[in-house]
C-alpha cells in the first residue's frame, strides 16, 4: 500500500546552505566553455532520501549552466542527476530556481555537485533540500538521465514557427532513448537569446515517435516570457509520469501568440531529463 | 495497492485555448481582492488523473492575483482542487509573469475543471492552464485536493520581514494559528508582498517553515533559497517551494521565518502562500 512513508512525517534535511551569506554552496564551471567543472561536496546525508529539491541560485554570471548531482567520496562519483539546465538570463537578473527531483539517495552518501557553463569559470551557487519521503509515500527513483546532447550547456532549440497561434513543426529532441524512463522533467531555456524584445505566450506538446508520424504524448504545455524576463526563465514542466522504452525517438512543437514580432524571439530550448526506476 | 509505473500515462489539458497559445482567460471581481466567476472551457477529462501541472499566466503590471482551480459538476456547484494559489506580476511595461508547479491531486474522469482569480485590481485578467497525468510518479495516487495554509489579504500571501540584520534569521510569522486539516504534504509560492519598487541590485533569501506554539518553533523545512533583482523588482516570477512530503495535524500553527542578504526595510520583505495537501 501507498502510504506509510509519510504518515509517519517526514524528514528534511538542507545541504549547501550558506547562512553566513544567505546563499548557497558555490559550484564553478570548467577552464573552458561547456566543460565540467570539480565537484563540489555539500555534505552527508543523515538519512535516505527518497527525493530531493534543488534551490539554485545566480547572480553573477549571464552564462546557460549543465548540473550534475552525484554522491560518493571525491575521485568515486557516481552521477544521479546528469545535465540538469539552468538557463541564461539578463546580466541584471537573478536566476533562482526550484527543482524537485524524486530520486533517492542513500543514507550517509556524500552529495557532490559540479557544472559546466557556457562561460568558462562561471559559478552560482546550490542548495539541496533533502525528504526522507516523497508527497504520498512513493519510492524515489534510482537517478536521471539527459534526453538530448547538451552541446552548448543548453538543450534543444525549439521554434513556434511564423503563424500565430499554430503549431510550428516537429523538432527531435532526442533519436533513441538511452533507457525505459518512467517519469519525464521538461526543464526550458531561453535558448542563449537576452534581448527579447515581446511579451508572448508559448504552449508546446512533446511527442513520440518516428519522424513524419510523431503523435502527442503531452499537450499543451503553457509558459511566458517578455522583454523584463528576456526568456521562459525558471519553467519546469514535471516531473510527469509517462513510460516509455529505450529507443523511443523524442520530439517537440510549439506555437505562440506573436511570432512576428520578435522572429529570434519566438525560439526556447528544452532539456528534458527522464527518470529511471 | 502500490502500482509501480502504471501504464504508459495518458495526459490532458482541457483548460488550454490553442487560439492564444495559453490556459483560458479568467477574469476578477469587479471589486479589487473580490473572486470573480467560475469559468470553465467545456471540456470534460477524459481519465481518471493522479496529477496535474498548473500553469498561470498574470499579464498585468504590478498587481497580485489569487486563482482558485475547481471541479464546476454544472449545475452551480464547484469542488475546490486548490484554493488562493498565488502568481505574482513583475513590475515595467510589457511584463507578463508565469508559474508553473506540479501537484499530486486526484481529478476523476468526466470532470469539468474550472477556475477563477482575484486581483488587487478589479476586473482583471489572467490565463489558467492545467495539464493533466494519468498516472502518479511510481504509480502514486493523488491527494484529493490542497487548502491554503494562510489568509490572503490584498490578493497575496502572508508578509516575511527577515529583519534588520544581514544574514540573520528574523522573527517567526504566523502562517496560520491552527492547520485546518491533516496534511499530508506541503507546498508554496513566494511573492513581492507588493513592492515593485526596489533599489537593491541582487538579494539572496533563505526561508524556514516551522510548526509550534509561538515561542518554541521547530524547523520541518530549512534554509529553502531564492533570490530578487531590481529588474523583476520582487521575488521574481514562478518561486515556487515544490510540494513536500509532511504530517499535519489538524490545529498546528504553522509559521514561517527566513534570512536576507540585504537588510534595507522595504527592500528586504516578501509574501509567501503556503498549501496543504490533503488525503
Amino acid at each position: 500500500m501507498h502510504l506509510p512513508a509519510n504518515m509517519t512525517g517526514a524528514r528534511h534535511q538542507t545541504l549547501g546552505a550558506t547562512t553566513g551569506s544567505s546563499s548557497g554552496t558555490t559550484i564553478t564551471a570548467g577552464g573552458s566553455a561547456n566543460t565540467k567543472g570539480s565537484y563540489s561536496s555539500l555534505g552527508a546525508t543523515s538519512f535516505a532520501f527518497e527525493g530531493f529539491t534543488v534551490y539554485f541560485l545566480n547572480n553573477v554570471s549571464t552564462a546557460d549552466f549543465m548540473i550534475d548531482i552525484a554522491v560518493g567520496s571525491v575521485g568515486n562519483e557516481t552521477i544521479l542527476i546528469q545535465d540538469l539546465y539552468v538557463s541564461c538570463r539578463k546580466a541584471t537578473n537573478f536566476a533562482s530556481v526550484e527543482i524537485y527531483i524524486p530520486v533517492h539517495v542513500l543514507h550517509n552518501q556524500f552529495m557532490q555537485v559540479r557544472c559546466a557553463a557556457s562561460s568558462a569559470s562561471a559559478s552560482a551557487q546550490i542548495i539541496i533540500v533533502g525528504h526522507s519521503a516523497n508527497p504520498g509515500g512513493y519510492p524515489g527513483f534510482a537517478r536521471a538521465v539527459p534526453l538530448f546532447t547538451a552541446a552548448t550547456s543548453r538543450g534543444v532549440a525549439v521554434d513556434c514557427g511564423g503563424t500565430a497561434n499554430t503549431k510550428g513543426s516537429w523538432t527531435e529532441i532526442i533519436a533513441s532513448t538511452p533507457v525505459a524512463i518512467d517519469a519525464l522533467l521538461c526543464v526550458i531555456g531561453c535558448n542563449g537569446n537576452v534581448a527579447r524584445t515581446t511579451q508572448m505566450n508559448c504552449i508546446y506538446d512533446i511527442g513520440v515517435g518516428g519522424s513524419g508520424s510523431e503523435y502527442v504524448l503531452i499537450p499543451d504545455l503553457h509558459m511566458v516570457w517578455d522583454a523584463n524576463s528576456d526568456g521562459p526563465i525558471n519553467v519546469i514542466h514535471g516531473p510527469m509520469a509517462c513510460r516509455l522504452p529505450s529507443g523511443t525517438r523524442l520530439a517537440a512543437r510549439s506555437s505562440c501568440n506573436n511570432p512576428a514580432s520578435d522572429v529570434a524571439g519566438r525560439v526556447f530550448d528544452i532539456a528534458p531529463l527522464g527518470l529511471v526506476a | 495497492m502500490y502500482q509501480p509505473n502504471k501504464g504508459s500515462g495518458r495526459h490532458q489539458s482541457p483548460l488550454v485555448a490553442a487560439s492564444a497559445s495559453r490556459g483560458i482567460s479568467v477574469t476578477s471581481g469587479g471589486s479589487p481582492n473580490t473572486k470573480g466567476s467560475w469559468t470553465n472551457s467545456g471540456v470534460d477529462t477524459l481519465f481518471d488523473a493522479e496529477a496535474l501541472s498548473l500553469q498561470v499566466f498574470n499579464g498585468a503590471n504590478s498587481v497580485d492575483i489569487l486563482v482558485d482551480l475547481g471541479i464546476d459538476d454544472g449545475s452551480g456547484n464547484v469542488f475546490p482542487l486548490l484554493s488562493d494559489w498565488h502568481p505574482i506580476a513583475q513590475n515595467g511595461a510589457a511584463a507578463g509573469s508565469g508559474i508553473a508547479i506540479e501537484l499530486p491531486i486526484h481529478v476523476p474522469k468526466g470532470s469539468r475543471l474550472a477556475a477563477r482569480t482575484a486581483c488587487s485590481n478589479a476586473s482583471t485578467g489572467c490565463g489558467v492552464n492545467v495539464t493533466i497525468h494519468e498516472g502518479g510518479l511510481n504509480g502514486c495516487p493523488g491527494f484529493s485536493r490542497a487548502i491554503p495554509l494562510f489568509t490572503a489579504a490584498s490578493s497575496r500571501g502572508v508578509a516575511i520581514d527577515p529583519g534588520g540584520t544581514a544574514n540573520t534569521k528574523g522573527s517567526w510569522v504566523d502562517m496560520t494559528a491552527s492547520c485546518p486539516e491533516d496534511i499530508g504534504g506541503m507546498f508554496g509560492c513566494i511573492g513581492s508582498n507588493g513592492d515593485v519598487a526596489r533599489s537593491l541590485t541582487a538579494a539572496r533569501a533563505l526561508l524556514d517553515i516551522g510548526i509550534g506554539a509561538a515561542g518554541s518553533e521547530q524547523v520541518i523545512y530549512g534554509n529553502a533559497g531564492f533570490a530578487w533583482t531590481t529588474t523583476f523588482d520582487s521575488p521574481y516570477m514562478g518561486i515556487r517551494i515544490p510540494p513536500f512530503a509532511c504530517s499535519i495535524l489538524a490545529g498546528t500553527r504553522i509559521a514561517a521565518r527566513a534570512q536576507c542578504s540585504y537588510n534595507t526595510a522595504g527592500d528586504r520583505t516578501f509574501d509567501l502562500g503556503l498549501y496543504g495537501l490533503v488525503r
